[in-house]
C-alpha cells in the first residue's frame, strides 16, 4: 500500500530533474540573502553597540539568521499553494480521484520531496561550505549530538507542518477559484511570526502570540534546537507541540478536503 | 443480470455568475466586492441502466450534460441528488474501492507523467493498482501487441504525437483489467488511422475482456463503429436511449438513391418515378434521388428504376447519423411523442 506512495515520490524526483533552472537560481539567491543578512545584522550589531539581541549574541544571531534562510529555502509555500490550485482550479485533481488513492497521501508525496530536498541539500551545503564561512571573517554555532538529532527531529515536523498549513490554503481553492493572491499576505504574517525577519524573542508581545499561534513551531522551536538555546526536556516538549499542531491542521485539511470534493466541479472537460 | 450502471434521476447543478444583460458602472464595482450567483441544472432527472459487457455510446451537443454525467459516473463529481451505482458501488462514497474497477480517459487531460518514459508511468500505474509484475509483464506484451506501444515506452510522453499519446493513455487506463470504462472523447483531435487503431482495440476490449464501456464523442463515425446502443441527450434531459439501428429507422425519413444507367427503357414511367421522388442531382447518365421512406418502400423504387432503365450501376445511401442527430436536436418533441 505505502509502495504506491513512495513511487509517486520517486517519481517527483525523477521531475524535479526538470527544474535545474530553478534548483540553482534558488541557491544562488540564497546565497544573495544570506550576504545581505549578515551583513545588515553585523551593522546593527556593530551601530547599536549592543552585546546581544533578541537575547542571542552576534555569533548566535548570525547563526540564527543563516539557518533561518536555509530552512526556509525548503518551506515552498507558493510551489505548495500552486500545486493544489493547479489540482483544483485546472481541474487536474480529475485524473487522481479516478485512482485507488489517498488524495491527502498523494499530495503529500507530491510536495515533500520539494521540502526534504532543498533543506537538506542547504544544510549540507552549509556545512560543506563552514570553511569559507570562516574565511569571511563569521562562524556558524554547530550543536552537539543529541541537539542535532533533536534538531532534524524537529526540522522534519516544521517542515511537515509548514507543507499542510499551505495545502490548506491551496484547498481554499475549492472555494475561492484562485488563491494565488493572498499568498504573499499569508506568507508574510507566517514569516512574522514564525521568527523568519527576527527572532520572536525580541518582543515580550511577538513571544506571546506566536506562542498561541502555530508558526513559531514551523521555525523557531528548530532553531532554538539547534543552538542548543532550550533543555532537551523542553526541545522534546517543544516536537510534541510540533505533532500536537501537525495532528490539528491534517484534521482540518481532511475535513477541507472532503468539503471541497463536494463542491468540485472539475473544469476543463 | 445485475445491471453494471444504474443511474437514477440523477440531477447536478452547478453555481454560476449571475447574468446581468445591461450592467450599471454602480453593478460593476458592486461586481468587485460582491457577485450574484445562480443555479443551473446541467442534469435534470437523468436515468438509465447499462447491462455488464455493454458497448454504450453517450452523445449529446456541447453542454448537454455528457462529461457531467461521466464525471458522476466515475466518481469525480458529486451528485446535486439522485443515484449513481456502478458495479454495485457508490462511486462517491466507495470512491478508493471503487477505482480499483473502473477506467477512464478524458480526451483533453493526460493520465500520464508528463516528464518520464511512459514505461515508468505505467509502472507508477503498476503500483497504483497493485498489480504484481506477472500481471503487469503480460498486460504490457499484450497492449504492446494490439496497440503497438512497445517502440513509445522508453520516450517520455511530451516527446510523442497525439495519436501515440492516447494509445499508451488507453494502455495505461486498461491496465489493470477495468471492468467499466469511461471514454470522454478519446479519439478527439486524432487522425483517421490513428482513430482506427483506438477503435479496433476498444472493440476488442469489449468482445475479449467482457468490459462495459460508455463512449462520449462528437465523431459519430465512433458511434457507429463501436457501439450498438446509444443514449442520447440535450440539455440534461435524454431523448433516446436505444439502439442504433432503431434510431435509424425511426429517425430516417430520407434515403439516396443514386444509379447510373446507359438508356431509359420507358419514358412514362421514368416520369412518374420522378414525381414519387425529388430529383437532386442529374449529370449525363447519373441521377441522385432522394426517397421519402414513410411515404414509399425503397425495394420497390429501386424495382420501378430496374425496369424503366438499363441500370449499370445503383447504390442506396443513409444520411450520416450526424445528420439524423442533427435533424433529432431540431425536432426533439419527435422522441419524446
Amino acid at each position: 500500500m505505502a509502495v504506491k506512495y513512495l513511487k509517486l515520490f520517486q517519481t517527483e524526483f525523477r521531475n524535479l530533474n526538470e527544474y535545474k533552472l530553478d534548483f540553482f537560481s534558488r541557491f544562488a539567491r540564497l546565497f544573495v540573502d544570506i550576504l545581505i543578512t549578515v551583513m545588515i545584522w553585523s551593522a546593527i550589531f556593530a551601530v547599536t553597540g549592543k552585546s546581544e539581541i533578541a537575547g542571542l549574541d552576534k555569533y548566535y544571531f548570525i547563526s540564527y539568521m543563516i539557518l533561518t534562510r536555509i530552512i526556509t529555502m525548503g518551506m515552498g509555500s507558493w510551489k505548495t499553494v500552486e500545486t493544489i490550485e493547479q489540482l483544483i482550479f485546472y481541474g487536474d485533481l480529475s485524473s487522481y480521484i479516478i485512482k485507488p488513492l489517498n488524495i491527502n497521501l498523494f499530495i503529500f508525496s507530491k510536495l515533500m520531496l520539494h521540502y526534504l530536498f532543498y533543506s537538506v541539500f542547504g544544510i549540507i551545503i552549509l556545512l560543506a561550505s563552514l570553511p569559507i564561512i570562516n574565511i569571511l571573517g563569521f562562524s556558524i554555532f554547530i550543536p552537539s549530538g543529541i541537539y542535532w538529532i533533536l534538531f532534524l527531529i524537529s526540522l522534519f515536523l516544521a517542515l511537515v507542518m509548514h507543507m499542510i498549513f499551505y495545502y490548506g490554503i491551496g484547498l481554499l481553492t475549492f472555494w475561492f477559484g484562485r488563491v494565488w493572491s493572498i499568498i504573499s499576505g499569508v506568507e508574510m504574517i507566517e514569516r512574522f511570526f514564525s521568527g523568519y525577519f527576527v527572532p520572536i524573542t525580541i518582543s515580550p508581545t511577538l513571544a506571546f502570540i506566536s506562542g498561541i499561534l502555530p508558526f513559531k513551531y514551523m521555525l523557531t522551536t528548530s532553531l532554538m534546537i539547534y543552538l542548543e538555546k532550550i533543555t532537551i526536556i523542553s526541545a522534546i516538549s517543544q516536537i510534541g507541540m510540533q505533532l500536537a499542531w501537525i495532528i490539528i491542521l491534517y484534521a482540518i485539511i481532511c475535513l477541507m478536503l472532503k468539503k471541497g470534493l463536494e463542491k468540485f466541479d472539475s473544469q476543463g472537460g | 443480470m445485475e445491471n453494471a450502471i444504474e443511474v437514477k434521476n440523477l440531477c447536478k447543478t452547478f453555481k454560476v455568475p449571475a447574468k446581468n444583460k445591461k450592467p450599471t458602472i454602480i453593478d460593476k464595482i458592486i461586481s468587485i466586492f460582491y457577485r450574484k450567483w445562480e443555479n443551473v441544472d446541467i442534469l435534470k432527472s437523468l436515468s438509465f441502466s447499462v447491462k455488464p459487457g455493454e458497448f454504450v455510446g453517450y452523445v449529446g451537443k456541447n453542454g448537454a450534460g455528457k462529461s457531467t454525467t461521466i464525471k458522476c459516473l466515475a466518481g469525480i463529481l458529486t451528485p446535486t441528488s439522485g443515484s449513481v451505482r456502478v458495479i454495485g458501488f457508490n462511486p462517491i462514497k466507495d470512491r478508493y474501492k471503487y477505482t480499483y474497477n473502473i477506467g477512464a480517459v478524458f480526451g483533453q487531460r493526460r493520465l500520464l507523467e508528463y516528464h518520464i518514459p511512459v514505461k515508468d508511468s505505467l509502472e507508477i500505474f503498476k503500483e497504483i493498482y497493485e498489480l504484481s509484475d506477472k500481471e503487469f509483464k503480460e498486460r504490457i506484451k499484450y497492449f504492446s501487441k494490439i496497440l503497438k506501444i512497445d517502440k513509445l515506452l522508453h520516450i517520455p510522453v511530451r516527446k510523442l504525437s497525439l495519436g501515440e499519446r492516447m494509445r499508451c493513455e488507453i494502455a495505461a487506463a486498461l491496465l489493470h483489467k477495468p471492468k467499466v470504462v469511461f471514454l470522454d472523447e478519446p479519439t478527439i483531435g486524432l487522425d483517421a488511422i490513428a482513430k482506427e487503431e483506438i477503435r479496433n482495440f476498444l472493440k476488442r476490449i469489449n468482445r475479449e475482456e467482457k468490459t462495459t464501456i460508455i463512449l462520449t464523442t462528437h465523431d459519430m463515425d465512433d458511434i457507429e463503429e463501436m457501439c450498438e446502443r446509444i443514449i442520447l441527450i440535450d440539455n440534461g434531459e435524454k431523448l433516446y436511449d436505444g439502439s442504433l439501428y432503431k434510431l435509424k429507422e425511426k429517425f430516417i425519413r430520407w434515403k439516396a438513391l443514386e444509379f447510373e444507367f446507359i438508356r431509359i427503357k420507358d419514358k412514362k414511367s421514368f416520369e412518374r418515378l420522378l414525381k414519387k421522388t425529388i430529383l437532386r442531382e442529374r449529370r449525363g447518365n447519373y441521377i441522385r434521388l432522394n426517397v421519402d421512406r414513410r411515404k414509399y418502400n425503397i425495394p420497390e423504387i429501386v424495382s420501378e428504376i430496374m425496369e424503366c432503365c438499363e441500370v449499370t450501376d445503383l447504390t442506396i445511401k443513409e444520411p450520416r447519423l450526424e445528420v439524423i442527430i442533427k435533424e433529432i436536436y431540431k425536432d426533439s418533441g419527435k422522441l419524446n411523442g
